[in-house]
């Protein structure tokens, strides 16, 4: 009876460790062996559409055939998931300001997101600007405005030195971003490869501004992409030491900060500052 | 009895071991949903999306019959062009695959999901090209990307003495706007001082010459007609004003990665203190300079006319505040801006010292950290909307202000 006693212990403590262990599994979907796409048994496996980063890159040379590797899969795992966000104006809708376009054509030209992953670091690059701007115009700084710089209280404030930024032109610099990403491959340029300046020149009407209906008495933008501006501490280091936007003008009036993650540069960033923008009915 | 004290045991061993078994063999469970940072990190609210495919799926590359193949012919004046690096984009999807074309300029991608692709192609030789191409279930597409000569820029950078400057940037600029187009059309010089941009395409260029010892130089006016035209640019750089300096906590304890920015209209720019809280600002012009310094979990502290080449500043960053607050009115802009003043000794002023930018803050919420003790007004502002409140408020060490209310109308 004792022994009896002692195997009905010696079970009933296997069947406790492996409903344990089956109940500590069912908790933990960890096991994943490629930065959290999928791969250890027991993992749901996840659709992650933006596969940036390890993403298959074949050495020089050779004449074998490449084989393409699905980033969806767990040993091309990548960023950061599907950004959501709506094109609010493409090169095609809703005008068609090129005819020879495919008329359906999705390039972005103004882009509405809600999403943090890209809104947040727009927001800090643009106060480390503004930061920078507040120091090189503000009182004291040697060429700029000694004596000055002051402002009363609810009196509108020292004109230019902090800038708003424009919702519409950040939407705007922002398709740029993704419109790069996602329908060109290679660095981003300040003027599309679809055959249009940034803000001047271009097809009627001119510029991408211009199409998205945005009037300015003048503007300046730059771009950077990469992996090496991973955040908005770097990419705005960038734009201020290589004297960007001309960041200490006081001619500009509004900012607009655009960023896009993912794809072959991984991160892609788009700045611009305008005299007056205005949108146009 | 005696048969069932055998049995009973020997039934539930049997059970314990299925159990592992099962286990051990990854049975599916059912999938637990990803947490809110599993893609794309802490600020993933309200975030993008991930879609799960049932684990029972299988996870490999579309099956060969759906895949498709696409061959991509790299030539510059209608031969073969190697060396060059190809990117292949798939369009509209996060999925691409770059190499550098062999001697043939041929190069042939399987298993490829059918659908819109685009071949971006770079070679320090030519102007980037660009071709797109539609691959086919089974089928294998064909590319050709022809590359084009450009224009040249190259020279040399020395000091004003004439002996050569490595590792100076130098950056094409647009025209009219004298903005550099970023770093994909620049150089750095090498131990000769040489350097020679990317090849360059129609329009009108500048250029920027920067070296972190010295003062910034710029020129401009090179016209590029035909696109094949070539310049040869050379400067000398003259030696800036500095200043240098060390970032400290409350303590005295150096702050490593402090953000330092240094600088007066024409010149300077942001650094970071090291390890020992030094950092150096050079290549600065004769005027006066501003600093502003400031670190995670430290207030930001502001000197103002600090004269060129001065040693040894010192920066000793307060223990910070927190100003909280919300927006209010019958609809919340989307985006908004607060906007931080006090009243600054030096200059005898209220000046603005710090802006924060906020994009759909959930509940109309802002929380503004790291701010330096003292006496603050608060100010919102937003495109379209107006707000009148300005509240004043007392910033202490360690502590979150009283929750601020402001009120927006639309104009």
């Amino acid at each position: 009876m004792a022994s009896g006693k002692r195997w009905g212990s010696v079970v009933l403590a296997l069947v406790a460790a492996g409903l344990m262990n089956g109940s500590s599994c069912s908790d933990d979907d960890s096991k994943s062996g490629s930065g959290g796409v999928g791969g250890g048994v027991f993992t749901p496996l996840q659709w992650n559409n933006q596969a940036s980063g390890p993403n298959g890159t074949a050495g020089a040379g050779g004449s074998s055939p490449l084989q393409w590797v699905d980033p969806n899969t767990p040993v091309n795992s990548g960023g950061g998931g599907v950004i959501s966000s709506q094109d609010e104006r493409t090169w095609y809708f809703p005008d068609q300001y090129l005819p020879q376009a495919d008329p359906e054509s999705p390039h972005p030209l103004s882009t509405h997101t809600a999403s943090g992953t890209i809104t947040n670091p727009e927001d800090l690059c643009a106060s480390f600007i503004n930061a920078y701007r507040q120091q090189v115009l503000g009182v004291g700084a040697g060429g700029g405005f000694l004596g000055g710089g002051g402002f009363p209280i609810g009196g509108g404030g020292f004109q230019n030195v902090l800038l708003p930024m424009h919702l519409n032109i950040r939407k705007s610099v922002r398709a740029h971003c993704k419109h790069i990403a996602i329908y060109h491959a290679g660095p981003l340029t300040i003027n599309s490869p679809s055959t249009d300046t940034f803000f001047t020149g271009g097809v009627a009407p001119a510029g991408r501004t211009a199409k998205c209906k945005i009037a300015t008495q003048g503007a300046a933008a730059a771009v950077i992409s990469g992996p090496n501006y991973p955040d908005a501490s770097s990419a705005s280091n960038w734009f201020i030491n290589n004297g960007v936007l001309q960041a200490g003008s006081q001619q500009w009036t509004h900012l607009g900060v655009g960023y896009w993650t993912g794809f072959s540069e991984q991160y892609y960033w788009s700045c611009m500052m305008a005299t007056n923008p205005a949108l146009v009915p | 009895m005696k048969k069932a004290a055998v049995a009973i045991p020997l039934i539930a061993l049997l059970i314990g071991a299925l159990l592992l078994w099962w286990n051990a063999a990854g049975t599916p469970r059912l999938a637990k949903r990803p947490s809110p940072t599993a893609n794309g990190g802490p600020d993933a609210v309200p975030g993008p999306r991930v879609r799960e495919k049932p684990p029972e799926e299988p996870a490999a590359s579309p099956p060969e019959a759906q895949a498709g193949s696409l061959r991509i012919f790299v030539t510059a004046a209608a031969s073969p062009l190697g060396g060059a690096s190809v990117i292949v984009q798939r369009e509209g999807v996060d999925d691409h695959r770059s190499f550098e074309t062999p001697e043939s300029g041929s190069r042939l991608i399987q298993g490829m999901p059918p659908g819109p692709y685009v071949v971006g192609v770079r070679h320090p030789g030519y102007l980037p090209g660009e071709a797109r191409s539609e691959v086919a279930a089974g089928g294998t597409s064909e590319v050709r990307v022809e590359l084009q000569k450009g224009g040249r820029i190259h020279g040399r950078v020395t000091d004003t003495g004439g002996t050569p400057l490595p590792n100076a940037s130098v950056l094409l600029t647009d025209g009219k706007t004298k903005s550099p187009l970023g770093p994909s059309m620049g150089a750095t010089s090498d131990a000769r001082g040489l350097y020679e941009l990317p090849p360059v395409s129609r329009g009108d260029y500048g250029l920027r010459f920067r070296h972190e010892r010295f003062k910034v130089a710029e020129r401009g006016d090179f016209t590029f007609f035909q696109g094949t035209e070539t310049y040869e640019v050379n400067v000398a750089l003259e030696v800036g004003a500095r200043v240098t300096g060390r970032v400290l906590d409350e303590e005295g304890r150096p702050i490593e990665g402090a953000r330092v920015m240094i600088g007066n209209l024409g010149s300077g720019g942001v650094t970071q203190s090291d390890r020992n809280g030094e950092f150096g600002m050079y290549g600065l012009t004769d005027a006066p300079v501003n600093a502003s310094v400031s670190a995670p979990g430290h207030g930001t502290v502001i000197r103002r006319g600090i004269r060129p080449n001065t040693d040894g500043l010192e920066f000793r960053l307060p223990r910070p505040g927190t100003i909280a607050g919300r927006v209010e009115g019958g609809e919340i802009p989307e985006h908004f801006v607060v906007i931080l003043s006090r009243h600054e000794e030096d200059v005898k002023q209220v000046l603005r010292v710090d802006t924060r930018y906020f994009t759909n803050p959930p509940g109309g919420i802002f929380v503004v950290p790291d701010v330096a003790p003292g006496v603050y007004w608060v100010e919102v502002e937003a495109q379209d909307f107006q707000s009148t409140d300005r509240p004043q408020v007392m910033v202490e060490a360690g502590k979150t202000s009283p929750e601020l209310r402001m009120r927006f109308t639309r104009k």
